[in-house]
């Protein structure tokens, strides 16, 4: 368990939020919300960029 | 279509897919060293002969490359993010740089932990056997076209790989005497930018200008890596 929590740490960086954003934007992609296609691009990028954005203001470790 | 217009484009095609696949090796190479970065290369080239060896004719549905693309963007994504928000602390100030003699025994520790070697092993073997299965889908999708045009499209291939790996192997040297912290910020935007780009068209995301998408989203990220150095500078100055 212990393991499995390092190899974690080590894909993550550390961060929580990088690995929720990316929760968010594949969920926010495969929901059947019938957008246009670049919307629908343009709203998935912008999460991912929140999620790089926010995990660059987490508490440096 | 014209064969030699076949091969030319298929030469075209699988450069971009080359190109994507060497800019992963290397950079595992250079942070989690060769051995892991030339295995798993290895390792997805066998898969990948194998693959198309039994299952050839199907790789013409693209649909099974986007599967697997569902599975390894996000992955990229977090851990690109993971090495260019580092990076953006050290340039700022909020992390400390390391210092080189340091930071080389710490490589060296790690490369030693086998988990992090599996990592990087991963790394390289997933980068490689995408972009490999996105050229077999390209050469097998071309020759389509054109009874018989098969080695055609398949020599275009070949010369984008040679091509590409020439490149690669002159580009390794002057790459090695890039800082530590420029090399990780390179990384980490080149991982994010792959892994937007895949993860997006895994899911059926439609990107604006198609794989050239992927240029756009380094200048997107190096532009907002600049910006975040730039705003996170004063505070880490004042702290």
């Amino acid at each position: 368990m212990k393991a499995l929590a390092e190899v974690w740490d080590f894909i993550t960086g550390g961060s929580l939020v990088a690995p929720a954003a990316v929760v968010i934007a594949v969920g926010f992609a495969l929901l059947p919300l019938g957008l246009a296609g670049p919307l629908k691009a343009a709203i998935f990028l912008a999460i991912v960029l929140l999620g790089f954005v926010g995990s660059a203001f987490e508490r440096p470790r | 279509m014209n064969l030699w217009v076949l091969a030319g484009t298929s030469a075209v095609a699988s450069t971009v897919e080359f190109v994507e696949a060497a800019t992963i090796v290397l950079a595992v190479g250079f942070t989690q060293g060769w051995r892991a970065a030339l295995t798993g290369t290895l390792w997805a080239t066998l898969a990948l002969g194998v693959l198309v060896a039994l299952f050839g004719p199907l790789l013409a549905n693209i649909s099974s490359v986007h599967r697997i693309e569902v599975f390894v963007g996000p992955f990229l994504i977090v851990y690109g993010i993971g090495w260019l928000r580092k990076a953006v602390w050290r340039y700022s100030g909020r992390k400390a740089m390391r210092d080189e003699q340091a930071n080389y025994d710490r490589e060296v520790e790690r490369l030693r932990a086998d988990r992090e070697r599996h990592l990087g092993f991963a790394t390289a073997f997933q980068g490689v056997f995408i972009e490999g299965l996105e050229v077999a889908v390209i050469v097998v999708t071309f020759s389509a076209t054109r009874h018989g045009s098969i080695a055609w499209a398949a020599g275009g291939a070949a010369v984008a790989l040679i091509a590409v790996l020439i490149a690669a192997i002159a580009l390794h040297k002057p790459f090695s005497r890039v800082p530590e912290n420029a090399l990780k910020a390179t990384v980490g935007i080149m991982l994010l930018s792959l892994g937007t780009l895949w993860a997006g068209e895994g899911l059926g995301v439609a990107w604006w200008l198609g794989d050239s998408t992927l240029f756009a989203l380094v200048v997107l990220y190096l532009g907002i890596s600049v910006i975040l150095v730039a705003l996170m500078r004063p505070q880490a100055a004042r702290a």
